[in-house]
């Protein structure tokens, strides 16, 4: 059974549809929290919504493209209305283009990926920790070993996701009398539909297991009980830390 | 006609899932840059847009790199471009 960490807080996740984002979803329901599972796949969102419901956790779907300033607004005035308050967001939603080169990387897909991952990550934040003001809240933001450490082929994303962490240690200095705690989960390789989608092949993938010092990849239920951990009052002096989940790659 | 900029949106499609996210929830991104690119009618662009999109739904995670070239030919083909 579930220990009950966040008992009365309201949630949003961005992405919340598919792979970590969902996974996230179910370890705040789980732990009590009321869940806004945010995602612009729309039919794919609200059947996960209803499957969750199915199972008596609290989560409803709201659709949020967070690439779009009118629909980030909109979402968090709504969240705003019907809750007046927001203690926790997760912006977990992002895009991987592999667009080869520096060279090759046409401006279509670096402002499709800036768009999203970093101005998205942006836009919620600036609209949604304003719901934090009064009681205080815990946003947590995503990364990845690539805005760390160079990768091939996919500068956009990379430069999105050392991006999220300036964005990440900047907002915490603003935010940290105010008990606003805001902090970044950096993940490995994660088995998911993304990141398979994203490495191309079967072949590839298993290749870049074998790459990382444990030897496989990490798996979404590996990333979301620290997400609880971090929106919790157990983490109540935590903020403006990066939390790698790896597998040690990393380390390296 | 040339049709180079959807037939690349089609193979990054293909090969890509992140790009293919764009184009199954971000059409209006694809739509407008198919306009800058290629000057196409309203209704043309809706017609690749239905035709795009249930094609994609389809393919499967990843598209293996064997299968692209073949894959992204039979979809620009259903969309019946001259």
């Amino acid at each position: 059974m579930a220990n009950k960490l966040l008992e009365n807080k309201i949630a949003v996740v961005t992405g919340g549809a598919t792979g970590i984002g969902k996974e996230i979803v179910r370890e705040l329901a789980e732990n009590d929290a009321t869940v806004i599972l945010a995602d612009r796949n729309v039919p794919l969102g609200e059947k996960e919504a209803q499957e969750f419901q199915a199972k008596k956790l609290d989560v409803t779907f709201m659709q949020l493209d967070i690439s779009k300033i009118d629909e980030v607004k909109d979402f968090f005035d709504s969240i705003n209305k019907k809750y007046s308050r927001l203690d926790i967001l997760v912006n977990n939603a992002g895009i991987k283009i592999n667009a080869g080169k520096v060279t090759e990387t046409s401006e279509f897909e670096w402002n499709l990926t800036l768009g999203t991952n970093l101005t998205g990550t942006f836009l919620c934040c600036k609209y949604g920790i304003p719901l934090m003001e009064k009681d205080g809240g815990s946003v947590i933001n995503f990364s990845s070993g690539s805005g760390i450490k160079g990768s091939y082929n996919s500068v956009a994303y990379g430069v999105t996701k050392a991006g999220i962490i300036h964005l990440t240690k900047t907002a915490s200095l603003e935010f940290a009398t105010q008990n606003i705690r805001i902090n970044c989960i950096v993940p490995g390789l994660i088995d998911t539909q993304q990141s398979r989608g994203s490495t191309g092949s079967k072949e590839l993938f298993e290749k870049w297991e074998k790459g990382i010092p444990m030897k496989r990849a990490g798996r979404p239920e590996e990333i979301a009980p620290m997400v609880a951990f971090l929106c919790s009052d157990q983490a109540s002096y935590i903020t403006g830390s990066l939390f790698e989940i790896n597998g040690g790659s990393l380390a390296q | 006609m040339n049709n180079v900029t959807i037939q690349t949106i089609i193979q990054r499609a293909v090969a890509d899932f992140g790009f293919r996210q764009v184009v199954l929830y971000d059409f209006e991104n694809i739509n407008n840059h198919i306009q800058e690119e290629e000057k196409l009618d309203t209704e043309i662009i809706e017609a690749i847009k239905g035709i795009l999109i249930s094609e994609m739904q389809q393919l499967p995670i990843p598209v293996e790199p064997d299968q692209h070239e073949e894959i992204s030919k039979t979809i620009y083909n259903k969309l019946n471009l001259k």
